[in-house]
């Protein structure tokens, strides 16, 4: 009993040394042009990004724009909807002939 | 002609990388390369994975250099790309893997004259079964230190941890992977 646990330690001792005996696989004498392709297609230019200047500068200017985009739609939206209003009452208040209904025209008819 | 050549101090390099210096980026590619495929290797045991990661630490590292801060090194930081870009490939095929793990043991049965290098594969998947179980530190620590011939002080560095933490998860770890190891050999037996 004694043996084979031995035994048995001996064999876990054997296989521990295999740790860092496997093959390790050889260099792709391309990666350098693989690296610098994947680079390429993310196109972003990553240098200019990195300087903390252009950081903020690209910050500051997506911020202005935000503020006068929201500004501008704003506007758009507010006159939308004051020509639509007054689009809607002059309909109702001049041309009230369009919301007659058909019954009305019957009757009408009829007492002509 | 390698980097140390060029570059006296590896700040000059940082710099010349953060510039986005073709020459330099190709330099310290050629000259860390071995060191990053051995790392990848070492946590994923696929050839062809390993070099698609290696790649990927690279894209990584060129991408991010400007976040580098010159406290650490520079190959302890890349090191440390390699480890997370591994673990995560680890973490998002779990199930691809299994399934080619499984088709290459089938592909090996099929080919006869094969059998002591199956026999030796079985004894490195047993090994690898271990050291998978282990805990992220304990496996990061161990593979380090025992695979990729690492020193306790640079594993600190690139696990950011004490050497005294180090040692203690590399003990801990040999110790777990040992015991594993005896119970598959009892259980076969």
């Amino acid at each position: 009993m004694k043996s084979h646990k031995t035994n048995i330690d001996k064999q876990a001792e054997e296989l521990l040394k295999l740790l860092g005996t496997e093959q390790v696989p050889d260099i792709n004498p391309f990666l350098f042009s693989r690296i610098e392709q994947t680079i390429a297609q993310k196109s972003v230019p990553q240098a200019l990004l990195a300087s903390p200047l252009w950081q903020s500068l690209i910050f500051a200017f997506c911020l202005i724009l935000g503020i006068y985009g929201g500004w501008f739609w704003g506007l758009t939206q507010s006159a939308v909807s004051t020509e639509t209003a007054d689009t809607y009452f002059v309909e109702n208040s001049f041309n009230d002939l369009a919301m007659e209904t058909f019954e009305y025209q019957i009757l009408e008819y009829s007492e002509k | 002609m390698n980097t140390s050549d060029t570059y006296k101090v590896e700040n000059e390099l940082v710099v010349a990388l953060q510039r986005g210096e073709r020459e330099a980026f190709r330099l310290w590619v050629d000259e860390q390369q071995a060191m990053v495929l051995k790392t990848c290797y070492s946590f994923v045991h696929n050839k062809a994975q390993a070099q698609d990661i290696t790649q990927e630490v690279f894209v990584e590292a060129y991408l991010s250099i400007h976040k580098f801060k010159p406290k650490a090194r520079l190959s302890t930081w890349l090191y440390r790309i390699a480890v997370n870009k591994s673990l995560n490939h680890i973490r998002d095929n779990k199930k691809w893997s299994m399934i080619q793990r499984l088709e290459e043991q089938w592909l090996h049965k099929v080919d006869e004259d094969s059998i002591d290098q199956e026999v030796e594969d079985e004894r490195f998947r047993m090994l690898y079964a271990q050291i998978n179980a282990l805990g992220k530190q304990q496996k990061i620590a161990f593979t380090l230190s025992q695979i990729d011939n690492f020193s306790y002080k640079e594993i600190a560095e690139i696990m950011a941890l004490s050497v005294s933490a180090v040692e203690s998860l590399i003990f801990r770890a040999r110790r777990a992977v040992k015991k594993g190891i005896k119970q598959r050999l009892e259980e076969k037996k």
